[in-house]
Protein backbone atom coordinates (compact mmCIF):
# COMPACT_ATOMS: atom_id res chain seq x y z
CA UNK A 1 0.00 0.00 0.00
CA UNK A 2 1.38 3.25 -0.88
CA UNK A 3 1.04 7.02 0.65
CA UNK A 4 1.80 10.43 0.07
CA UNK A 5 2.67 12.78 2.16
CA UNK A 6 2.89 17.09 1.50
CA UNK A 7 6.21 19.41 3.10
CA UNK A 8 6.19 22.76 2.44
CA UNK A 9 9.55 24.09 2.96
CA UNK A 10 10.32 27.90 3.02
CA UNK A 11 13.36 29.57 1.51
CA UNK A 12 16.00 30.21 3.08
CA UNK A 13 17.55 32.72 1.21
CA UNK A 14 16.26 34.71 -2.31
CA UNK A 15 17.79 37.79 -3.95
CA UNK A 16 18.06 39.48 -6.98
CA UNK A 17 21.49 40.02 -8.61
CA UNK A 18 21.51 42.91 -11.20
CA UNK A 19 23.84 44.91 -14.00
CA UNK A 20 23.10 48.01 -15.21
CA UNK A 21 24.70 49.30 -18.11
CA UNK A 22 24.48 52.18 -20.53
CA UNK A 23 24.15 50.66 -23.81
CA UNK A 24 21.57 48.46 -23.96
CA UNK A 25 19.28 46.09 -22.59
CA UNK A 26 21.02 43.64 -24.46
CA UNK A 27 24.15 44.85 -23.28
CA UNK A 28 23.37 44.25 -19.60
CA UNK A 29 21.88 40.75 -19.66
CA UNK A 30 25.54 39.63 -21.44
CA UNK A 31 27.57 40.52 -18.99
CA UNK A 32 29.55 38.01 -16.60
CA UNK A 33 29.48 39.65 -13.49
CA UNK A 34 26.33 41.80 -12.33
CA UNK A 35 26.81 45.22 -10.03
CA UNK A 36 24.89 44.84 -7.08
CA UNK A 37 22.53 42.60 -5.31
CA UNK A 38 18.76 43.04 -4.23
CA UNK A 39 20.71 43.40 -0.46
CA UNK A 40 17.49 44.28 2.39
CA UNK A 41 15.12 44.52 -0.74
CA UNK A 42 12.33 42.91 0.27
CA UNK A 43 11.49 42.26 -3.29
CA UNK A 44 12.40 39.78 -6.13
CA UNK A 45 13.11 41.03 -9.50
CA UNK A 46 13.36 39.56 -12.44
CA UNK A 47 12.68 42.07 -15.57
CA UNK A 48 14.04 45.13 -16.01
CA UNK A 49 14.41 49.29 -15.59
CA UNK A 50 14.94 51.40 -18.20
CA UNK A 51 15.57 55.32 -18.48
CA UNK A 52 16.02 56.14 -21.67
CA UNK A 53 16.79 59.87 -20.97
CA UNK A 54 19.64 58.46 -18.35
CA UNK A 55 21.22 55.83 -20.41
CA UNK A 56 19.99 53.34 -17.76
CA UNK A 57 19.73 49.65 -18.53
CA UNK A 58 19.29 47.15 -15.60
CA UNK A 59 18.45 43.29 -16.04
CA UNK A 60 17.64 41.76 -12.66
CA UNK A 61 17.96 37.74 -12.16
CA UNK A 62 16.61 36.36 -9.27
CA UNK A 63 18.33 33.52 -7.34
CA UNK A 64 16.30 30.62 -4.47
CA UNK A 65 17.53 28.49 -2.16
CA UNK A 66 15.90 25.85 -0.13
CA UNK A 67 17.50 24.37 2.69
CA UNK A 68 16.50 20.34 2.10
CA UNK A 69 18.94 18.92 4.03
CA UNK A 70 16.60 17.82 7.05
CA UNK A 71 14.34 16.12 4.89
CA UNK A 72 14.57 12.65 4.40
CA UNK A 73 15.68 11.18 1.62
CA UNK A 74 12.76 9.70 -0.38
CA UNK A 75 10.61 9.37 -3.64
CA UNK A 76 9.09 12.65 -4.78
CA UNK A 77 5.57 12.94 -6.78
CA UNK A 78 5.98 16.36 -7.30
CA UNK A 79 6.84 19.50 -6.60
CA UNK A 80 5.44 23.53 -6.60
CA UNK A 81 7.20 26.53 -6.11
CA UNK A 82 4.93 29.03 -4.52
CA UNK A 83 5.44 32.56 -4.56
CA UNK A 84 3.80 36.03 -3.68
CA UNK A 85 3.66 38.92 -5.96
CA UNK A 86 5.06 42.42 -5.08
CA UNK A 87 3.70 43.84 -7.66
CA UNK A 88 0.69 44.09 -10.14
CA UNK A 89 0.28 42.14 -12.95
CA UNK A 90 0.49 45.56 -15.17
CA UNK A 91 3.54 45.38 -16.81
CA UNK A 92 4.18 41.25 -16.93
CA UNK A 93 6.16 39.16 -19.36
CA UNK A 94 6.86 35.42 -18.71
CA UNK A 95 9.54 34.28 -16.44
CA UNK A 96 11.82 31.21 -16.84
CA UNK A 97 12.75 28.93 -13.96
CA UNK A 98 16.39 26.94 -14.24
CA UNK A 99 18.59 25.06 -12.00
CA UNK A 100 20.80 27.48 -10.04
CA UNK A 101 24.33 26.87 -8.40
CA UNK A 102 24.50 30.27 -6.66
CA UNK A 103 26.59 31.10 -3.64
CA UNK A 104 24.40 30.79 -0.46
CA UNK A 105 24.93 34.55 0.37
CA UNK A 106 24.06 35.40 -3.74
CA UNK A 107 26.68 38.05 -4.92
CA UNK A 108 27.30 40.02 -8.42
CA UNK A 109 29.66 37.03 -9.51
CA UNK A 110 26.29 34.69 -9.55
CA UNK A 111 25.02 36.75 -12.54
CA UNK A 112 25.61 34.19 -14.96
CA UNK A 113 27.44 31.49 -12.55
CA UNK A 114 24.76 30.94 -10.77
CA UNK A 115 22.84 29.73 -12.95
CA UNK A 116 23.82 25.88 -13.92
CA UNK A 117 25.49 25.40 -17.54
CA UNK A 118 25.35 29.19 -18.38
CA UNK A 119 29.13 29.83 -19.57
CA UNK A 120 28.15 32.67 -21.96
CA UNK A 121 25.50 34.15 -23.39
CA UNK A 122 22.89 33.54 -24.42
CA UNK A 123 22.39 30.44 -22.52
CA UNK A 124 19.27 28.95 -23.74
CA UNK A 125 20.70 26.02 -25.04
CA UNK A 126 22.84 25.22 -21.77
CA UNK A 127 20.72 25.77 -18.76
CA UNK A 128 18.73 23.13 -16.85
CA UNK A 129 15.00 23.92 -17.08
CA UNK A 130 12.65 23.45 -13.98
CA UNK A 131 9.73 23.81 -15.70
CA UNK A 132 9.19 23.04 -19.72
CA UNK A 133 8.23 26.15 -20.72
CA UNK A 134 7.72 29.34 -19.82
CA UNK A 135 5.75 30.33 -17.06
CA UNK A 136 3.10 33.25 -16.91
CA UNK A 137 2.91 33.75 -13.55
CA UNK A 138 -0.46 35.18 -13.45
CA UNK A 139 -2.33 36.90 -10.64
CA UNK A 140 -3.41 40.43 -10.33
CA UNK A 141 -2.26 42.37 -7.40
CA UNK A 142 0.07 42.95 -4.50
CA UNK A 143 0.13 39.63 -2.09
CA UNK A 144 -1.59 37.36 -5.06
CA UNK A 145 0.26 33.84 -4.54
CA UNK A 146 0.94 32.12 -7.85
CA UNK A 147 2.18 28.44 -7.67
CA UNK A 148 3.84 26.50 -10.47
CA UNK A 149 4.60 22.91 -10.58
CA UNK A 150 8.50 21.45 -11.28
CA UNK A 151 8.99 19.06 -13.91
CA UNK A 152 11.39 16.35 -13.56
CA UNK A 153 14.65 17.78 -13.57
CA UNK A 154 13.70 19.61 -10.71
CA UNK A 155 12.32 16.32 -9.14
CA UNK A 156 15.91 14.68 -9.78
CA UNK A 157 17.63 17.52 -8.17
CA UNK A 158 15.23 18.06 -5.22
CA UNK A 159 15.85 14.45 -4.35
CA UNK A 160 19.58 14.86 -4.40
CA UNK A 161 19.17 17.77 -1.83
CA UNK A 162 17.08 16.14 0.42
CA UNK A 163 18.93 15.05 3.76
CA UNK A 164 21.90 16.84 2.78
CA UNK A 165 22.03 20.09 1.02
CA UNK A 166 20.16 22.88 -0.58
CA UNK A 167 17.83 23.07 -3.91
CA UNK A 168 18.43 25.79 -6.00
CA UNK A 169 16.79 27.69 -8.68
CA UNK A 170 16.74 30.89 -10.60
CA UNK A 171 14.59 33.11 -12.17
CA UNK A 172 14.84 34.51 -15.68
CA UNK A 173 12.52 36.73 -17.67
CA UNK A 174 12.10 35.72 -21.04
CA UNK A 175 13.65 38.52 -23.11
CA UNK A 176 16.63 37.39 -21.60
CA UNK A 177 16.61 33.77 -21.52
CA UNK A 178 15.46 34.05 -24.67
CA UNK A 179 18.54 36.42 -26.14
CA UNK A 180 15.54 38.79 -27.41
CA UNK A 181 15.69 42.17 -25.60
CA UNK A 182 17.02 43.35 -29.14
CA UNK A 183 12.89 43.20 -30.27
CA UNK A 184 11.39 44.61 -27.33
CA UNK A 185 10.14 48.27 -27.35
CA UNK A 186 11.21 48.42 -23.87
CA UNK A 187 9.21 51.22 -21.66
CA UNK A 188 10.85 54.09 -19.78
CA UNK A 189 9.81 53.86 -16.75
CA UNK A 190 10.77 54.48 -12.60
CA UNK A 191 9.52 50.94 -12.83
CA UNK A 192 10.95 47.45 -13.27
CA UNK A 193 8.86 46.04 -15.76
CA UNK A 194 7.96 41.70 -15.36
CA UNK A 195 6.65 40.09 -12.61
CA UNK A 196 7.88 41.24 -8.97
CA UNK A 197 7.70 38.46 -5.70
CA UNK A 198 8.85 39.05 -2.08
CA UNK A 199 12.10 37.77 -1.14
CA UNK A 200 13.31 36.25 1.87
CA UNK A 201 14.24 39.68 3.22
CA UNK A 202 10.43 40.73 3.65
CA UNK A 203 9.89 40.75 7.46
CA UNK A 204 6.58 38.60 6.89
CA UNK A 205 7.63 35.21 6.72
CA UNK A 206 4.66 33.48 5.14
CA UNK A 207 5.57 35.72 2.11
CA UNK A 208 8.69 34.23 1.54
CA UNK A 209 9.49 31.81 -1.42
CA UNK A 210 8.37 28.51 -0.77
CA UNK A 211 8.54 25.01 -1.87
CA UNK A 212 5.83 22.11 -1.47
CA UNK A 213 7.22 18.77 -2.19
CA UNK A 214 4.34 15.85 -2.09
CA UNK A 215 6.58 12.60 -1.24
CA UNK A 216 5.30 8.99 -1.56
CA UNK A 217 6.05 5.64 0.39
CA UNK A 218 5.24 2.46 0.59
CA UNK A 219 3.66 1.27 3.89
CA UNK A 220 3.03 -2.37 4.29
CA UNK A 221 1.63 -4.58 7.57
CA UNK A 222 3.50 -5.84 10.30
CA UNK A 223 2.63 -9.60 10.61
CA UNK A 224 1.47 -10.37 14.01
CA UNK A 225 4.08 -13.04 14.55
CA UNK A 226 6.89 -11.30 13.76
CA UNK A 227 9.46 -10.79 16.15
CA UNK A 228 12.90 -8.75 16.98
CA UNK A 229 15.70 -10.45 19.12
CA UNK A 230 17.90 -7.80 19.48
CA UNK A 231 19.68 -5.09 17.22
CA UNK A 232 18.66 -1.80 15.59
CA UNK A 233 15.38 -1.57 14.02
CA UNK A 234 14.75 1.72 12.19
CA UNK A 235 10.93 1.78 11.28
CA UNK A 236 9.51 4.88 9.63
CA UNK B 1 18.23 63.60 -25.62
CA UNK B 2 19.88 62.49 -22.10
CA UNK B 3 19.22 64.28 -18.88
CA UNK B 4 21.58 66.46 -17.57
CA UNK B 5 19.66 68.47 -14.27
CA UNK B 6 17.80 66.68 -11.73
CA UNK B 7 14.35 68.56 -12.98
CA UNK B 8 14.39 66.97 -16.10
CA UNK B 9 14.47 63.32 -13.95
CA UNK B 10 11.46 64.83 -11.58
CA UNK B 11 9.56 65.86 -15.13
CA UNK B 12 9.72 62.79 -16.44
CA UNK B 13 8.37 60.85 -12.94
CA UNK B 14 5.56 63.95 -12.38
CA UNK B 15 4.62 65.83 -15.66
CA UNK B 16 1.76 67.45 -14.32
CA UNK B 17 3.29 68.28 -11.04
CA UNK B 18 5.25 71.04 -10.06
CA UNK B 19 5.62 70.41 -6.44
CA UNK B 20 7.69 68.05 -6.70
CA UNK B 21 11.38 66.94 -5.39
CA UNK B 22 14.02 64.76 -6.46
CA UNK B 23 13.31 63.35 -3.08
CA UNK B 24 9.70 62.19 -4.41
CA UNK B 25 11.61 60.69 -7.21
CA UNK B 26 13.79 58.03 -4.98
CA UNK B 27 10.61 57.85 -3.05
CA UNK B 28 8.87 56.92 -6.13
CA UNK B 29 11.24 54.40 -7.17
CA UNK B 30 11.42 53.18 -3.40
CA UNK B 31 7.65 52.40 -3.52
CA UNK B 32 7.94 50.57 -6.79
CA UNK B 33 10.34 48.33 -4.82
CA UNK B 34 13.30 49.16 -6.97
CA UNK B 35 15.27 48.95 -3.65
CA UNK B 36 16.13 51.35 -0.79
CA UNK B 37 16.53 55.09 -1.51
CA UNK B 38 20.40 54.31 -1.22
CA UNK B 39 19.93 51.67 -3.94
CA UNK B 40 18.20 54.12 -6.01
CA UNK B 41 20.33 56.95 -5.28
CA UNK B 42 22.91 55.07 -6.53
CA UNK B 43 21.53 53.77 -9.71
CA UNK B 44 20.84 57.51 -10.67
CA UNK B 45 23.99 58.83 -9.89
CA UNK B 46 25.33 56.11 -11.57
CA UNK B 47 23.29 56.13 -14.68
CA UNK B 48 24.17 59.81 -15.04
CA UNK B 49 27.03 60.92 -13.11
CA UNK B 50 27.54 64.07 -14.36
CA UNK B 51 24.00 65.46 -12.82
CA UNK B 52 24.99 68.24 -10.25
CA UNK B 53 22.90 66.11 -8.07
CA UNK B 54 21.62 66.94 -4.57
CA UNK B 55 20.99 63.63 -3.16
Amino acid sequence: MSFTQTRTTTSNHSEYVYYQGSTSLDHSANQTNGNAVGGANVALAIGYLYLSAASAYINYRSFLSFDLSNIPVCEIESATLILTRYNTSANDFDIYIVASEASDDVGTSDYQDGITGASGFPFTDDVTLYKDSAWTVGGTSQGDIRTTTLNSNALSDIKSAMGSGKFKLALLNTYDYNDTYTSLSAVSAFVIKGPMFYSTQDSTTTNHPQLRITTKHTSFKISADTSFKGGNHTIK
Amino acid sequence: MIWTTEQEYIDFAFPDDNTKTINDVIQLMVDNGIGSSDVCINILKTANPSVDWSI
